[in-house]
């Protein structure tokens, strides 16, 4: 080792560190930038820690080559960082050199010709600094800031202050205090890295920085960042192009667990027990994030952290200690800490980002698939390409408000959703009416309604709860039960819309390069949304299909993932396509068997059109699995239901039963009976359908459309003739709303589809009449179904209205569900109806599993002898089954109430009806009354479902990575 | 899903449209073109077919019949000072039995407890001084009759009711009305009664919520309760237990002469057309009742042997609403058309309640609405000269009659009588017969035992025997 003491040179004397490990393809680089600093080096100290890259000679000979002393160690290979540096620190100091300033670099860092330079001129400057630290640029792309300078915040993440990607335009240009620098460039006094220790050996390669920034501000020193000075550092370690045997292959481990023992070693000494339960769970909420975005080795790598660092306490305490003994009793310099450590929020901020993203990349997912198919097109023929003209795309850099008040479009849209909720607004209370009932009280209803295996309803019931109370229990968990089926109400035809427009825009552009006009998307999902509401089931309480509406749109938009030329994005959009289907399902159970029946068809012509389809799997197989996904997320509804005889249910809509029957002009008009908007305005969208089909450019798009219709025709014939017997009904037809739901959208994908087509060709003045002639009969449709919905369509639902039951029964039947209240309504010359009121009264979700009970004999024999020759017996059987109340609301039959009056083991209970007849069953029913065996297949059932829900859920949302690439 | 695989077909004809030139573009255009012929079409054929289909409505169920096996009548106590025994007997084609009967005296408990035995073929009877209840169990509980003789003031036994209405009532020094509430069960009963006078509902918040104790007789004087010179409707509900109500009607025209009385007649609730079959032409008065919040418009026919006719000159009778109208006999039926009168037929647009009230043959009388007899049925007999009146046939039928007298000696034997719609009949029946038995077939009737006696005239009308209990179809809400 040669070295001189660099005398004679003005200036404070600068030694330059420079740790390398196989940086080979940096050095020379880097080498040179240290050799063409303006400023003068005293000495550069070189420690190479076991390269086999032969790196060491490399730095030997351009050393031994250049005007500046220079010394080379070589270390071995499983030399830590701030080992390395200590290394060449003690190697100076023992060559007698006492540099007032060490220059730290890396091998993969290259500094600019005047980094030292402006460095030691800002130092000057700012004679209290004690740390600086340049502006770190990317290496190679040399444009695109890293660091200027970083904190920690509370959760440990790494804080630069700085966009991702974000370019260097001099917008950060002043010098100005931090928390820490980079390694990479670091500038600091030789006495004050004595004073503090040097690095802490326990942070081998990643977040010594920031310790060493840390522990310098808690002692008073300045650390300054100086952007004139620029380094360009390739950050070889941290993204994994460097792998050393401290890195290992885990880098994100690493990097964590550095965050993680950084904090609990300069944290404040009260808040350490805190400290460490909140970056525990902070950990935890994190991997789950991981998860959700498919890195499952980032998520290991975030336990393994988290269990490394907090299974070794001992570790952490040994840390605190020498700070403590550092600091020598000194106090720490709170206030600088306060100022530099990044703010508590800023933890949750990213999050909303993160989430922010990641809804818009779940969204986006399908948006381009028309211009994948163009773009796969044009490679087969490298023919002229019309390019896509994108609206909107001159404006993307205004504000969104300008955006909103210069577009004429979205002024409209936020008219008729404002339309829509008013239309909507009695959903903003409790509402029931018609086949909706009122929402549960409890957060925890839908939840136990869903888990379950025996149901306290009626005189109990083990028919499994309908497919959609899991998604509601889900919904129910964060809004509350009430607010959840408001937001579904009044949700739903603005989702529809949003939905209907997205889907829209990519298919007029995948049968037209230039796509559709705004103002078309904009009629053809304004009426798509109004379909349901106009249909009338807003109004008559058939929540499925309003919900249902919401849902298809984002279906077909994930389903067109199917067309796309990318097998591999063809089988992604399956788990989409299969989720979203499994939710529609659920909401409308018909649709499953549309999009069967629809599979079935679209599969068996291209079959036959196209040979190749049978052959190829990953043409046919992403549908076929769609399909077969609800299967197995729904599994603990419909399998059950068949053993249960509650099979019917999934023919059914969802709700309140008996809904009157739906005729063939009603289907074709989009109309349940005589609740809905005028039945002529229905007949507009058929009718303007079939004039799509004129226009010959767009006709096999239309066609399809029709075949789309026609499937559902097809289907709506079984269905209707069908007539499905439950227990106190008659008979009840099967659900055809989604089928409404779905002719209405082909209808209206076929106009779009028809219009695109007139963008293109010049018309005849005869035509152009009838152009216009269809247009205002196409505006009629939505104006005239928005004004019906906005002024009274959704009058008919209600709050909750009164049932006849006396409200201190209602009150003791809420407070255990053994506590049932018999309600018997009318007489013995028409007939009774008898009910069971336990709890807070049949709500959401209960209906359906009431109606599909199948009736109990015994339960029908003992009601009859009720009614006809009471005894103390059938009291006490009663009281068995968890009744406690018997009440006739008024008209009450008093031949019946006679008999009752007369039986012992009943009183009389007081009503504030005089009409009300209620008597109280001595005997309190014991809480096993309502209780039932547990049902094992269900239950594995339910497992089953929970990990194919969060397998699917994973699989369905995008790749996000967050990292630097 | 299907839009993209068969628009992919498109993409590629437009991307590349030299590749299926020729003969297979052109067959290509033509299914394309048959499909959107036949796709729409199948559509509208699919719809088509779809019908509206049979109503999702509940389906309501009418009861189905099974055995009784219990029953129970209430009688009241006698009118007069004579105690006429209460003469227990059976609708035909029934086995009969012990029937346990229990009397108040003239205390206001039931106490004296007695069995008899009464068959179709045998009749009993029982000297039962006051308020009287009849039960029966098992095999002797159904097609259970009873009633005293009394031919001033004869009354049928009845079941409990628990909503009847009572017309023509007084509550004066002149015409005093009595209800007499007998609870039969050992549970408390509570009666509710509500009066509508000639201006509208009389406010009687003291005949409200009247406990009827177990196995109690409650006798309420109305002249004392809720005195008044109105005449009146009661509307009396029975809110809990079961009760045997009867209201007595006294008539005293002061002056030292004699006290008559009647029962008045249970009305099971109004309706828009009913018959008062057995309403002599001679009483003075019909008492027209509107329980409903709409004024209502009554017209009255004259029932005879061959037909239902309004009498000319008559005009309708306007009755308001909660009101009670009392309008002249002479004014409704007009002394030309009264001959050969054997009843009365009312019909309004909105439904009321109808009573006759007066002097007939020097004794107060009451007749009201007749209840329809659907199935074999029989009544007690009252002492004394009696028509059987029967009007109301549903449809033309035969009626078979019996008549017994207190022994149980046949008198009549399956007397056949036709009946037919729009025209009554009147059997006389023969002397010292007691019991009387009425099989309607083919049709249903409506029929009264109309007797004038000296000083003493009645009419009781007939009511279904309860031979079957009626089990309520049931079903899930």
């Amino acid at each position: 080792m040669s070295a001189s003491n660099g005398a004679g040179v003005p200036g404070p004397q600068v030694s330059v560190l420079l740790v390398s490990h196989d940086g080979s393809s940096w050095l020379n680089p880097v080498l040179a930038g240290i050799a063409a600093q303006t400023a003068p080096v005293a000495s550069v100290v070189a420690v190479d820690t076991g390269s086999t890259d032969g790196s060491a000679d490399l730095v030997e000979q351009a050393l031994g080559a250049g005007r500046i002393p220079a010394a080379v160690l070589r270390a071995d290979s499983g030399t830590s960082f701030p080992q390395a540096v200590a290394h060449a620190a003690t190697a100076l100091s023992e060559n007698g050199h006492h540099p007032e300033w060490l220059w730290i670099l890396h091998d993969d860092a290259n500094p600019d010709p005047s980094a030292l330079a402006e460095l030691l001129a800002a130092a000057e400057e700012n004679p209290q600094a004690d740390i600086l630290g340049p502006k770190l640029r990317e290496w190679p792309s040399l444009k695109r800031l890293l660091e200027l300078g970083v904190t920690i915040s509370g959760t440990g993440r790494r804080e630069t202050g700085l966009e991702h990607g974000e370019y260097d335009q001099g917008q950060h240009d002043q010098v100005r205090e931090v928390l820490a620098v980079n390694t990479a460039g670091m500038l600091i006094r030789r006495t004050t890295f004595e004073e503090l220790g040097g690095f802490d050996e326990q942070l081998p390669m990643f977040g010594n920085d920031i310790d060493l920034g840390w522990r310098a501000a808690s002692a008073g020193h300045t650390t300054l960042v100086v952007p004139r000075a620029i380094v360009f550092h390739g950050e070889a370690a941290h993204r994994g192009v460097r792998r050393t045997a401290l890195t290992g292959r885990h880098t994100h481990f690493q990097e964590r667990r550095a965050a993680l023992y950084t904090l609990l070693a300069n944290c404040r000494g009260g808040w350490l027990p805190f400290q460490a339960l909140r970056l525990a769970i902070g950990s935890l909420i994190r991997m789950v994030g991981f998860l959700l975005v498919r890195s499952a080795g980032e998520a290991l790598d975030e336990l393994a952290a988290v269990g490394s660092v907090l299974s070794r306490p001992g570790q952490i305490l040994a840390a605190r200690r020498r700070r403590r003994e550092a600091a020598a009793g000194r106090a720490p310099d709170r206030e600088r800490l306060r100022r530099l450590l990044a703010p508590w929020w800023l933890p949750y901020r990213h999050g909303l980002d993160f989430l922010t993203d990641l809804v818009a990349a779940a969204t986006n997912q399908a948006a381009d698939v028309a211009e994948r198919r163009r773009l796969a097109a044009a490679e087969r023929d490298p023919a002229p390409v019309v390019a896509r003209h994108r609206e909107g795309e001159e404006f993307e850099d205004t504000g969104w408000i300008v955006r909103f008040f210069t577009s004429p479009v979205a002024i409209v849209i936020a008219l008729i959703v404002l339309a829509l909720v008013v239309g909507a607004r009695s959903a903003f209370g409790n509402i029931s009416g018609g086949a909706l009932s009122p929402a549960p009280t409890g957060r925890g209803t839908w939840w136990a309604l869903h888990l379950e295996s025996w149901h306290a309803i009626g005189f109990g019931s083990s028919v499994p709860a309908p497919p959609y109370v899991a998604p509601l229990a889900v919904l129910g968990s964060i809004f509350g039960p009430g607010f959840t089926m408001s937001l579904l109400l009044i949700g739903s035809a603005p989702a529809a819309l949003w939905g209907a427009w997205r889907f829209l825009r990519v298919v007029a552009r995948l049968i037209s390069p230039h796509g559709a006009s705004t103002w078309l998307l904009l009629w053809a999902s304004t009426t798509y949304a109004l379909v349901p509401l106009v249909a009338g089931a807003w109004g008559s309480g058939r929540w499925g299909v309003v919900v249902a509406a919401a849902l298809l749109p984002w279906m077909g938009h994930a389903a067109l993932g199917f067309a796309d030329p990318d097998a591999e994005r063809r089988w992604r959009a399956t788990w989409r396509a299969g989720l979203l289907l499994a939710l529609l399902t659920a909401f409308a159970p018909m649709m499953w068997w549309f999009f069967l029946l629809l599979a079935a068809v679209v599969l068996g012509v291209a079959a036959a059109v196209v040979r190749s389809v049978i052959r190829d799997r990953s043409v046919w197989g992403p549908p076929v699995a769609a399909l077969g996904l609800p299967l197995l997320l729904l599994a603990p509804w419909w399998l059950p239901s068949l053993w249960k005889g509650a099979s019917a249910g999934v023919l059914l809509d969802i709700g309140r039963w008996p809904t009157p029957s739906t005729d063939g002009l009603s289907l074709i008009a989009g109309r349940f009976g005589d609740v809905g908007a005028p039945l002529w305005l229905g007949l507009i969208l058929p009718v303007l359908a079939l004039v799509a089909l004129i226009p010959r450019s767009t006709r096999i798009g239309v066609v399809v459309c029709w075949l789309v219709a026609a499937v559902a025709a097809v289907l709506a014939v079984p269905m209707a003739h069908i007539s499905i017997e439950l227990p106190g009904l008659s008979h009840q037809q099967p659900g055809l709303g989604a089928l409404i739901l779905v002719m209405g959208g082909a209808w209206l994908t076929a106009i779009v589809l028809g219009s695109v087509a007139l963008r293109e060709v010049v018309l005849a003045k005869v035509v152009q009449a009838a152009v216009a002639v269809c247009g205002i009969a196409a505006i009629v449709v939505p104006v005239v179904g928005l004004g019906w919905f906005a002024v009274g369509g959704g009058n008919q639902l209600q709050a909750g209205p009164s049932n006849g039951v006396p409200v201190f029964m209602q009150q003791q039947a809420e407070s255990g569900d053994q506590y049932g209240i018999l309600v018997l309504r009318g007489d013995v010359a028409k007939g009774l109806d008898y009910q069971v009121i336990r709890g807070d009264g049949p709500t959401v979700g209960e209906d359906e599993i009431e109606a599909l009970t199948p009736a109990d004999p015994k339960v029908h024999t003992l009601l009859q002898a009720l009614v006809t020759a009471p005894s103390a017996a059938a009291v006490q059987d009663l009281s068995d089954r968890g009744i406690r109340y018997i009440v006739q609301p008024a008209p009450a039959d008093g031949s019946i109430a006679q008999r009752l009056d007369a039986t012992s083991g009943l009183e009389r209970a007081s009503t504030a009806n005089r009409e009300t007849r209620a008597w109280e069953i001595v005997h309190q029913p014991p809480a096993s009354s309502v209780e039932g065996p547990h049902d094992w297949p269900r239950i594995i059932l339910l497992v089953v479902q929970l990990v194919a829900v969060v397998v699917v859920v994973v699989l369905a949302l995008p790749q996000i990575r967050r990292s630097r690439q | 899903m299907s839009e993209p695989r068969s628009s992919r077909r498109a993409d590629r004809n437009a991307a590349a449209p030299g590749r299926r030139a020729g003969g297979g573009g052109r067959r290509r255009v033509d299914v394309v073109v048959a499909l959107a012929i036949a796709l729409p079409v199948v559509v509208a054929i699919g719809m088509g077919s779809i019908g509206s289909g049979p109503d999702t409505a509940a389906h309501g169920g009418s009861p189905t019949l099974t055995g009784l096996t219990s029953a129970s009548l209430t009688c009241p106590g006698p009118a007069g000072k004579q105690a006429e025994p209460v003469v227990v007997a059976r609708a035909p084609r029934v086995a009969g039995g012990p029937v346990t009967v229990r009397s108040s005296g003239s205390g206001t408990r039931l106490t004296s407890s007695k069995q008899v035995t009464a068959t179709p073929s045998s009749p009993a009877s029982f000297a039962g001084p006051g308020p009287t209840v009849l039960d029966a169990e098992g095999a002797s509980a159904p097609g259970l009759v009873a009633g005293r003789r009394e031919p001033a003031a004869a009354a049928a036994c009845s079941v409990p009711s628990y909503d009847q209405w009572y017309v023509g009532l007084g509550a004066s020094a002149i015409n005093d009305s009595v209800l007499v509430l007998t609870n039969p069960d050992p549970g408390q009963a509570v009666v509710d009664t509500e009066l509508f006078g000639t201006n509208g509902p009389i406010s009687a918040d003291q005949l409200r919520g009247i406990v009827v104790p177990s196995h109690g007789v409650v006798t309420v004087d109305l002249a004392k309760k809720v005195p008044t010179r109105a005449t009146f409707a009661a509307h009396v509900q029975v809110s809990r237990g079961r009760v045997g109500v009867s209201v007595e009607h006294r008539y005293d025209r002061l002056g030292g002469a004699k006290v008559v009385s009647d029962y008045v007649p249970a009305l099971d609730g109004a309706s828009t057309d009913q018959s008062l079959v057995g309403a002599p032409s001679q009483t003075k008065s019909l008492l027209l009742a509107n329980p409903g919040n709409n004024e209502a418009r009554a017209t009255v026919r004259v029932l005879t042997s061959s037909s239902v006719f309004t009498p000319t000159g008559t005009q309708p009778v306007v009755v308001p609403p909660q009101s009670v109208v009392r309008v002249s006999m002479g004014h409704v039926v007009p002394p030309s058309a009264a001959k050969g009168m054997l009843g009365l037929v009312v019909d309004s647009d909105h439904p009321v309640l109808a009573t006759t009230r007066g002097m007939v043959g020097g004794d107060m009388s009451m007749v009201g609405a007749s209840p329809t007899i659907t199935g074999p049925t029989g009544a007690v007999v009252p002492d004394g000269p009696t028509k059987l009146v029967m009007a109301g046939a549903a449809r033309a039928g035969v009626v078979d009659l019996t008549a017994t007298d207190a022994k149980g000696h046949t008198l009549l034997s399956n007397k056949s009588v036709d009946v037919a719609p729009g025209r009554g009949v009147s059997v006389q029946l023969p002397k010292g017969a007691a019991v009387v038995t009425l099989d309607p077939r083919n049709t249903s009737i409506q029929a009264s035992l109309v007797t004038l006696a000296k000083d003493a005239s009645s009419v009781v009308p007939i009511r279904d025997t309860v031979v079957h209990a009626e089990v309520p179809a049931i079903r899930p809400h």
